[in-house]
């Protein structure tokens, strides 16, 4: 078996004295693909956060964290320790893409930017590539798309923005949070596919977060489910959905279970 | 002002009545001289709510569906048609002139952190429709509210930030019930919550509906949303209703291909499953 | 959500002391000062801290510095109360007016907000001047007025995303009208922003008032003043650097105070800032 690309052991976050997430172990295989799912307050984004090392001031990381080629320890990591790694070896998309983009910088920029900055490309070969990513994510006209400021994009199309900046380097680790909250049903299922197939072309390993398992067993092989800040049960897709164990688990498959019946 | 009073209340005026609704918005001016460019956000909308209707629009984001709760909700004017709602001309009425409606209809919004206002105690927030009321009786029928939503009496003195997402749009649909409107509008009420708070805030609906006997208008870009608390539906498309009908007809045999590729779009266990073990049958 | 309560509560406390102490000397110099402001002490003028009794030295005609800066106190409050009191309630109302309003009058009252923008406070100085004689007054009224512009541009855009929230929108499903939503929801979220103006203009008005009186159109030479002190030493600088240093730190301590002040005031008001969210 090949060694796993990420590897995460007793992680707990603190803020002051509570514990937001407690004794999380996961491991993640190069190209595997792993959902973390579980309703707010559950500690899913935040063990993302801090796998991203993008945890707020104010609440601290114990346990280790261990990304393969990275002699660090990334839970005790500072911030120009991350500044190699981010971009690079880790691509991230928030649930919310308004808000991950610059509004004040042109989105084809933006995508050249992640290039240039850990100098994987030069400029204008990063300009050009960025268009090329664009386009790859499904954005009709790209060129003009390169023009465009965040505000003139729709949701998904800002999403798959969003996307093209985390896959630009071609990272090891595309962490997800939520990534398809913020929009419709449709626009939804067309990001889910586009981030299963990118996925599957890049060799990549996903870490996907979500509070519904319908969405995570679209994407993933392998689900986690959290609760109250641990890991209470993790198996395959087909284990977790047919032959759930923990109550949790059961009530998360519950309110899903009027979606079983709506099937046409 | 009993819920049941005046005319306006008989069965036999629908809840709200739009006829050739059409709404264009201006962008601003690309060039100095040149037209300001329209954007049609609604064109020749048709639609009866029937009164204690539980009523659907489904559509996408940019297929109206947000123009057309804001004017049934009088928050804005249509360029053409009319809108009359409870039996109260909307369309073409200056603000002051619709105040009458204000009471009979509410709104439920979509963002539970934005729809309450920060700096106001839970107990201000939801007797804001309540003023006019003796403060005692204003007392009595948050204390109400507050429990037919789940939540205990002991919160008033709270702030909004003080609870989840869940919570707080129990609050906004205590809010929105204590004048109690006839009509209630839910703007996707609950797409910004997880499955599982999801799942009980529809049931709050349901059983209010019937409890407290208002017209629902539920909008949504989830069919699946609507069709667990709605009865009837109209798909919107482009500023356009494409399909209309009862849930379970649009449900089991839509007519339109629009339609078929919103019900196909909703992620569904089966569908994840398959797509699973189709995975690792190519995969190995 | 950064810092602690406790943090923030501290620069409240320190906002507070600074300004408690501007206050204080004002209000001591009613009654005490180690001279009489009038007192030229002839031996020691320009005298170094200490020299002749003047526990802080005096200025280059031997006024007592301690002395000015105590009686000087007075009118930097003055320039408070009336400049900045004038510019927020008159800017504040007109702010959130031209934020409520349909886009023409908007449009009407910021045009109208931009000449007088444009309208330097020493032209209206001067006007006020030539018609009800040089004073603190009219020279505080001037600034007052020119301060207006800043306060309805701040607060305008404050009260447009305010109205742009959904819960204006449940304000007015709910049946309020403007004048009912600008008091129960605009003004208690622009609270913040007319803070933070508040100190930033008061900042301003300090050093415009030492401008006009230094023109000769605010206060008159007899009447102490932070910003006439600190001009006057301009002069001195080379001999006793000490004169243009302690007014320049009066006038430090009290827009430092003003502004820990007013942000300790706007997170004291904001109901996110006084209890912290209890995570599930």
């Amino acid at each position: 078996m090949t060694d796993p690309l990420l590897t995460v052991r007793g992680l707990d976050v603190l803020v002051g004295e509570v514990e937001l997430v407690r004794g999380v172990d996961l491991t993640v295989y190069p190209g595997e693909r792993v959902g973390i799912i579980g309703a707010s307050g559950s500690g899913k984004t935040v063990t993302c956060l801090a796998i991203a090392g993008l945890l707020d001031d104010g609440l601290v990381c114990r346990g280790s964290i261990r990304l393969a080629g990275v002699p660090t320890d990334l839970a005790r990591a500072r911030e120009r320790d991350w500044a190699p790694i981010r971009g690079l070896r880790t691509g991230m998309v928030f649930q919310e893409p308004m808000t991950a983009l610059n509004p004040t910088m042109k989105v084809g920029r933006q995508v050249a930017e992640v290039m240039t900055r850990h100098r994987t490309h030069g400029r204008r070969e990063a300009r050009r590539i960025a268009v090329e990513l664009l386009g790859s994510t499904g954005l009709p006209d790209p060129e003009r798309i390169a023009g465009a400021y965040p505000h003139q994009l729709s949701g998904g199309q800002r999403q798959r923005v969003v996307l093209a900046i985390a896959l630009a380097n071609g990272p090891d680790l595309l962490i997800c949070d939520e990534p398809t909250t913020a929009l419709d049903v449709t626009v939804q299922a067309r990001v889910l596919a586009l981030i299963s197939s990118k996925v599957a072309e890049t060799g990549a390993a996903l870490l996907f977060i979500s509070h519904d398992l319908a969405v995570v067993a679209e994407v993933c092989d392998r689900v986690l489910v959290m609760f109250g800040g641990q890991i209470v049960e993790s198996g395959s897709v087909e284990d977790i959905l047919l032959r759930p164990q923990h109550p949790h688990t059961r009530a998360l498959l519950a309110d899903a279970v009027v979606r079983m019946r709506d099937q046409p | 002002m009993t819920a049941g009073a005046g005319s306006a209340s008989d069965a036999q005026v629908p809840a709200v009545e739009l006829v050739g609704v059409g709404r264009v918005f201006h962008r601003p001016r690309e060039s100095v001289f040149g037209p300001r460019p329209e954007v049609t956000a609604l064109a020749d909308v048709s639609l009866t709510v029937p009164r204690r209707a539980r009523f659907g629009i489904v559509g996408e984001s940019g297929s109206g569906k947000t123009t057309l709760i804001r004017l049934m909700a009088g928050l804005d004017q249509p360029t053409t048609g009319s809108v009359v709602v409870d039996g109260v001309q909307v369309s073409g009425r200056r603000e002051r002139e619709i105040a009458p409606l204000r009471r009979r209809l509410q709104l439920v919004f979509q963002d539970p952190m934005g729809s309450l206002d920060p700096r106001m105690r839970i107990g201000a927030i939801i007797a804001e429709s309540l003023r006019g009321m003796d403060p005692a009786s204003r007392q009595t029928r948050v204390a109400e509210v507050l429990g037919q939503v789940g939540l205990p009496t002991d919160i008033l003195r709270r702030y909004p930030h003080q609870f989840s997402g869940g919570q707080r749009q129990r609050i906004s649909i205590a809010r929105a019930i204590a004048g109690r409107p006839a009509i209630l509008l839910a703007d996707e009420a609950v797409s910004a919550l997880d499955v599982t708070v999801r799942a009980q805030i529809l049931d709050l609906l349901d059983e209010l509906a019937t409890a407290e006997d208002f017209t629902l208008v539920f909008v949504s870009h989830d069919l699946s949303v609507i069709r667990r608390v709605c009865d009837q539906v109209a798909v919107l498309h482009e500023g356009r209703v494409v399909e209309t009908g009862s849930t379970e007809q649009v449900y089991s045999d839509p007519q339109v291909d629009y339609t078929r590729s919103l019900l196909a779009a909703v992620p569904t266990l089966e569908r994840g499953l398959a797509a699973a073990r189709a995975r690792r049958a190519a995969g190995g | 959500m950064k810092g602690s309560p406790k943090h923030r509560n501290s620069l409240l406390v320190a906002g507070a002391v600074l300004i408690g102490i501007v206050v204080l000397a004002a209000v001591v110099s009613f009654f005490w000062t180690p001279f009489s402001p009038v007192f030229t002490d002839v031996r020691n003028p320009a005298a170094p801290p200490g020299r002749g009794g003047h526990l802080l030295g005096t200025d280059r005609l031997g006024r007592d510095t301690l002395t000015w800066l105590m009686v000087g106190a007075q009118t930097t409050l003055k320039v408070g109360v009336i400049a900045v009191g004038i510019a927020a309630v008159v800017g504040t109302p007109i702010g959130i007016l031209a934020g409520m309003t349909r886009r023409r009058w908007s449009e009407v009252i910021m045009r109208a907000n931009d000449v007088l923008l444009a309208f330097p406070a020493l032209l209206v100085a001067l006007i006020l001047a030539a018609k009800y004689g040089a004073s603190i007054t009219s020279s505080m009224v001037a600034i007052g007025i020119a301060s207006v512009p800043g306060f309805v541009r701040v607060i305008r855009a404050g009260t447009i995303q305010v109205m742009g929230t959904d819960y204006v929108q449940a304000a007015r499903i709910a049946g309020l009208r403007g004048p009912a939503i600008a008091v129960r929801h605009v003004l208690p979220n622009v609270f913040g922003l007319i803070i933070v103006q508040v100190s930033v203009a008061y900042a301003i008005a300090i050093l415009a008032e030492a401008a006009l009186s230094f023109l000769g159109l605010g206060a008159p030479p007899s009447v102490p003043s932070w910003g006439r002190m600190l001009n006057e030493a301009q002069s001195m600088l080379s001999v006793q650097p000490m004169i243009a240093v302690w007014p320049g730190l009066a006038i430090a301590v009290a827009v430092l105070g003003l502004n820990l002040l007013g942000d300790g005031l706007r997170d004291r008001f904001d109901p996110r800032m006084i209890t912290r969210q209890v995570r599930p």
